[in-house]
């Protein structure tokens, strides 16, 4: 390996700005290909519903029309990450059980491809649907115990899945303690809001495999979700992923993929070689993809005088809507991280995931993390008001350390540095560390009659990479050109840059191990015909395991090169140490195999006769192992900030009923510049991970998890006020300070 | 084969050459066409399959439409298809109607202000509109040219419910005029949304005021609130207790009472009734006090 | 109905001349009829300003325009400001200060960006800010979009002395 270190550390240009600052880059609504038809999918709009009947007839008479798809064209009809509990298209005439009901107004009935666009919403409107409506299912605490009204009649539950955790003695741990706080929290649903809603092309390529080219996050998964519903082999679907505008965890499950796939193989089955291409809309992007899950949460934490937290009791549900989607998994984290990163000998936890006729939820920034996160630092800083004492000196009594034991009744993963992070954090924040313990600064700002200021603190870890017993691994191939000396490079891999600059970083990783200049690697990216199994692009985990993967292939590489092999070739998977289930019975498992830890500090102003709440400075410390682009690494902080500030006080998604009232950009807002902090003051601390690659951590997500319970407390300082349940729109924040008086 | 967008109803786009042409077809296609200047609002309400019209009649083109001439007599007038970017950029608008200035700027974003025009926000007839108030309380009148010539409407009549005017078919609003304002005024709008700008309002408040000898309290005010009424709001009751009292910080409070209590807003995504009628109070406390202060 | 209408429309400099149905919006106009797919469409709703483009010297929503309004006007597209060899001041600042991460939104900053600056050539950030409330971004948190502003003000301005 080279000796000379110049790539990891530095914040290199993106290699796709140049396509992106000139408009030349392909997003998938961008690309044409020659005799292409269109293809638009009648969305069911109804929340719950039997379908009776659904006549094309005259939809497929219309000229121009070349297909209708409906359920019985699906060769196997279901379709989901986690579990096949999805239909592909629902209505009659497939064999998947129950098949025939729409359980969410995103449910699909049909797909219509046609020679334009504006024939397919013409052929749609041709298209006649009988229904049968029933009951709605809306509030997952109901549902949670009605086994006579189910979503998914051939289950004997709505509830599925539930975890526990036992760890100590609960009661004795209550009994332990000098205050027990009480608390009932909601968070709300998130919609992702990324900026291109789903769009792609779908074609048969010169080995007659269907091709479609989408944005997504994790090819290989698409392709096996494809074959499943196709019920071709994988090697025969080829997925491909051109320029991503933006994903958050929002592409991770099916939206056109399927669709698309389906469409292309059906016209060539008809003898028709056409590539089918769509483009959703805004409204059925949002009504289309699956949000983040809101929880419904009962909890209570006693701790001593002396401010050691001495137990945590919680009851999660959360409402998964009308399909799993990630919901399983989504809530293994929030099971987890509802204790928070604090070493508490009595847990008990129960979590419950509950069907409904919601728009399902899934993956999104955080992964159950923000929820998770969101009781245990609410509980931790309403301890420490309840016993007197700093809120950064409860946390350092409690935090989990080198070898702390989780709620889990595991030990963490080495390279625990949270109390580092915290100490940063308080520290730039203006805390002091005196001998009676760590002390707030005082507010500096003056209130006024109306404009009341506060500030809060708030800290969480966050798993790297997929957990729980989840399979985990990510493969990269290398090859190395040259005769004497290393001429140029080629790295084929999977990982999705799905905007946050993966393959800016894979092409650091390469730089610094070959010691090669940027502009003699090449990347072939994202194809599953040419580039091996990845993961997806979530988790926090690209860095950490593509970048092991690229170390391990180019080990493997220069080992054949050191052997004379022109070229050298060699492939490499990563595979990081196991993690397990939870045990069904205490919830004992090993859950993950690395984190990354974070501490915020929010300063905010409150205008107490509009309820507006203004943030004059947000101070994010994130451990990142390794900065190997500090500016991408602050890029995410910002971003990661900006939507937490969306979703802790602004972005309010309204469903009642089973439908949406927000469904589009002007119903739903998301934070515009005029919005944002004054301030964001990122600081990155570089404490390496043992098993990271060059010591590097995920770190995409983490600054979104603490940012809401900070400002909750910011907002207790400025108002005297706990708010339990948000976004913190002006008119909650007046309608509680109206009911304080 | 054009790729229009799939959402958008067929129609067919007029272009007349004059006003009396166009304002003949209005009349010929009634209820099935409109006239059509920037489209911002129009496009979306096609979009949404609210608005289904055959026929789009183009007068922004028209003689005149886009023209801003100031007198410091007669006053101010704007050509009905003159942008808010331009509105608010006019250096006689600035100085002499700095409060319509400051109305036009809190529309929506600065793209859209290049296209969407005040006279378009008023004919819109939405209770949200943000230049409607300032417009209102600056004693705005309509040119009108209409199947049979032309007339004027003044605005404080022109309103009747959401989407709906004193407007006919056939009829075409050419401009805006203003007299010049009260001497010794000063005005304030308030606009509160849910984002710090871009959204339609939860509340607007505009208020003006000037000394005014004929009033027992020597001042009259004007106040016109936005998104909490069928149409723009005027609070009556709240400008007479101004008009009644010697003012002090106790009328102040009374009339922003007032505000509140006439007032009858409604639930909808973006604020509940409730909430809105205590920010009626609230804001129009604010802009009653920083216009009080500058008058008085 | 549906009547075509013959427009003449001058895009980038060059001059397109098309027959369009009166429905068809400038922003499909200019992504499907004339391929100049770097004008990108997010909500149609004239919210998120992914859409903007330049028209007669002013910024404006093509998604909110029908591309029989835009007959005998000229428009810019981020496709035209600058060519991969020569970038234009503005999209070389948002490189190099990571001003975008997807980028689906950065050419209606850009369209946005480009006649504020040359009627504001020297901005304080408080100005960069208003500019763009109308263009959405969900990935980099905006402070590096002001950034870029700033750096390519100055960049230019140097250049006109």
């Amino acid at each position: 390996m080279s000796k000379i270190k110049h790539m990891i550390g530095k914040s290199i240009e993106k290699p796709d700005a140049r396509d992106k600052v000139t408009g030349q880059a392909l997003y998938p609504g961008d690309i044409n290909l020659p005799g292409q038809a269109y293809m638009k999918v009648l969305f069911a709009e109804r929340p719950h519903a039997i379908i009776q009947d659904i006549d094309i007839s005259k939809a497929v008479k219309l000229p121009g029309v070349i297909a209708v798809l409906t359920a019985k064209d699906v060769p196997v009809n279901e379709y989901g990450l986690i579990m096949n509990d999805q239909p592909v298209l629902c209505g009659p005439g497939s064999k998947k059980p129950f098949a025939e009901r729409v359980r969410f107004i995103g449910d699909q009935v049909a797909l219509i491809i046609a020679e334009s666009e504006s024939l397919t919403e013409q052929a749609k409107k041709m298209i006649n649907v009988e229904y049968q409506d029933l009951p709605v299912i809306s509030d997952a605490r109901e549902a949670k115990n009605d086994h006579g009204k189910l979503v998914h009649p051939d289950r004997e539950s709505n509830v599925f899945c539930h975890y526990q955790i036992r760890k100590g003695d609960l009661e004795k741990g209550l009994h332990e303690a000098d205050v027990i706080i009480e608390g009932e929290y909601i968070t709300p649903v998130q919609e992702h809001a990324f900026l291109q809603p789903e769009a792609g092309i779908a074609y048969i390529d010169e080995e007659d495999r269907v091709t479609i080219m989408v944005a997504g996050q994790w090819t290989h998964e698409d392709q096996e979700q494809i074959a499943h519903s196709l019920d071709l082999p994988p090697d025969k679907i080829r997925v491909i992923y051109p320029a991503i505008g933006g994903a958050f965890g929002g592409r991770e499950d099916m939206s056109v993929q399927i669709d698309l796939a389906l469409a292309a193989w059906h016209l060539m089955k008809m003898g028709i070689h056409k590539p089918v291409k769509t483009i959703w809309s805004r409204e059925e992007s949002i009504i289309g993809h699956h949000k983040r899950h809101p929880y419904f949460v009962k909890t209570r934490w006693g701790a001593t005088h002396e401010g050691k937290i001495t137990a945590a009791e919680v009851e999660l549900v959360t409402d998964g809507g009308a399909y799993a989607y990630t919901s399983t998994k989504v809530m293994g984290n929030a099971t987890l991280m509802c204790t928070g990163p604090y070493e508490i000998p009595n847990v008990k936890v129960d979590s419950y995931a509950v069907y409904t006729n919601n728009i399902p939820n899934g993956a999104f920034r955080g992964f159950g993390g923000p929820q998770g996160a969101f009781v245990a630092e609410c509980q931790v800083n309403k301890l420490a008001e309840a016993i007197n004492m700093d809120p950064v000196e409860i946390r350092m009594r409690n935090l989990l350390r080198e070898g702390s034991l989780l709620s889990v009744d595991t030990p963490m993963p080495k390279g625990v540095t949270i109390d580092k992070v915290v100490h940063k954090c308080a520290e730039k924040a203006g805390w002091k560390n005196t001998d009676k313990g760590w002390q707030a600064p005082a507010i500096s700002k003056k209130n006024t009659d109306i404009i009341k200021h506060g500030i809060g603190f708030a800290c969480s870890y966050k798993n790297v990479g997929f957990s729980f017993g989840a399979p985990e691994s990510c493969t990269a191939k290398v090859e190395l050109h040259g005769k004497d000396t290393i001429e140029h490079a080629i790295l084929y891999h999977s990982g999705a840059d799905v905007g946050q600059g993966a393959h800016t970083i894979f092409i650091q990783f390469m730089a610094e191990l070959l010691n090669l200049p940027l502009e003699k690697i090449h990347l072939i990216a994202s194809d599953t015909a040419r580039t091996g199994q990845s993961g997806s692009a979530s988790a926090s985990r690209i860095t950490f395991m593509a970048g092991n993967s690229i170390v391990g292939a180019v080990n493997n590489a220069l080992k054949k090169w050191i052997n004379n092999e022109r070229p050298a070739i060699a492939e490499y998977e990563f595979r990081p140490p196991k993690t397990t289930p939870f045990d069904p019975q205490t919830g004992k498992c090993q859950p993950n195999f690395s984190y990354g830890y974070v501490a915020q500090v929010v300063d905010l102003e409150v205008d107490t006769q509009t309820g507006k709440i203004k943030l004059d400075k947000v101070i994010c410390v994130d451990d990142v192992g390794k900065a190997v682009n500090p500016l991408l690494v602050r890029g995410q902080i910002e971003g990661a900030t900006v939507q937490a500030q969306g979703y802790a006080l602004m972005e309010n998604f309204i469903q009642k009923e089973g439908r949406t009232y927000t469904p589009t950009l002007s119903t739903y807002l998301i934070p515009t510049i005029l919005d944002i902090p004054e301030q964001i003051n990122s600081i990155i601390l570089e404490e390496a991970d043992p098993i990271g690659p060059l010591g590097a951590r995920g770190m995409g997500e983490m600054p979104f998890l603490p940012f809401t319970p900070a400002v909750v407390a910011a907002v207790h300082a400025a108002t005297g006020i706990w708010f339990d349940e948000f976004p913190l729109t002006p008119e909650r924040v007046i309608s509680k300070l109206h009911e304080k008086g | 084969m054009n790729n229009a967008h799939p959402g958008l109803p067929e129609f067919d786009y007029i272009k007349p050459a004059t006003l009396a042409e166009a304002s003949q077809f209005l009349v010929q296609h009634e209820n099935e066409s409109r006239p059509f200047m920037g489209g911002t609002d129009i496009i979306v309400r096609m979009r949404d399959g609210f608005w289904k019209d055959k026929y789009l009649v183009e007068v922004k083109h028209l003689e005149g439409m886009t023209s801003i001439h100031f007198d410091p007599v007669k006053g101010l007038t704007i050509g009905a298809a003159t942008s808010m970017n331009n509105v608010a950029a006019h250096p006689d608008i600035q100085r002499y109607y700095p409060l319509l200035a400051e109305a036009a700027n809190s529309v929506a974003s600065y793209q859209l202000r290049n296209r969407a025009t005040v006279v378009g926000n008023i004919c819109n007839a939405s209770p949200a509109g943000d230049t409607t108030g300032a417009s209102m309380v600056l004693g705005g009148v309509l040119s009108v040219h209409g199947a049979g010539g032309l007339r004027t409407e003044p605005l404080t009549t022109f309103f009747l419910g959401p989407g709906k005017t004193v407007l006919k078919p056939g009829d075409i609003v050419t401009a805006i005029t203003f007299p010049i304002p009260p001497k010794g005024w000063a005005g304030k709008y308030i606009k509160l949304g849910r984002n710090a700008l871009s959204d339609l309002s939860i509340v607007g408040v505009t208020v003006l005021g000037y000394p005014d000898a004929a009033t027992k309290s020597g001042y009259r005010f004007h106040i016109v609130l936005a998104s909490v009424a069928p149409v723009p709001f005027v609070a009556a009751a709240a400008e007479a207790v101004l008009a009644e009292k010697t003012i002090s910080d106790d009328v102040l409070d009374a009339a922003a009472a007032a505000a509140m209590d006439g007032c009858k807003p409604i639930d909808d995504v973006r604020s509940s009734a409730r909430y809105r009628k205590l920010m009626v109070r609230n804001l129009t406390r604010k802009a009653l006090d920083e216009v009080w202060t500058k008058i008085k | 109905m549906n009547t075509p209408i013959n427009i003449k429309v001058k895009v980038n400099g060059k001059e397109y001349k098309r027959a369009v149905e009166p429905r068809l919006l400038l922003s499909d106009f200019l992504r499907h009829d004339l391929e100049l797919t770097g004008t990108h469409v997010g909500c149609e709703h004239g919210m998120c300003g992914a859409c903007t483009v330049i028209m007669d010297g002013v910024s404006v929503r093509s998604c909110l325009i029908f591309a029989v309004q835009a007959d005998g006007h000229e428009i810019e597209t981020a496709d035209g400001l600058g060519t991969e060899d020569a970038l234009h001041p503005l999209q070389q600042a948002f490189m190099e200060e990571h001003a975008l991460q997807c980028g689906f939104c950065t050419p209606g900053f850009l369209m946005t960006i480009i006649p504020f600056l040359r009627e504001n050539p020297n901005p304080t950030d408080e100005e960069i800010r208003t500019a763009i409330d109308g263009n959405l971004c969900r990935c980099t948190g905006y402070e590096n979009i002001v950034k870029a502003v700033k750096k390519a003000s100055v960049k230019m301005a140097g250049k006109a002395k």
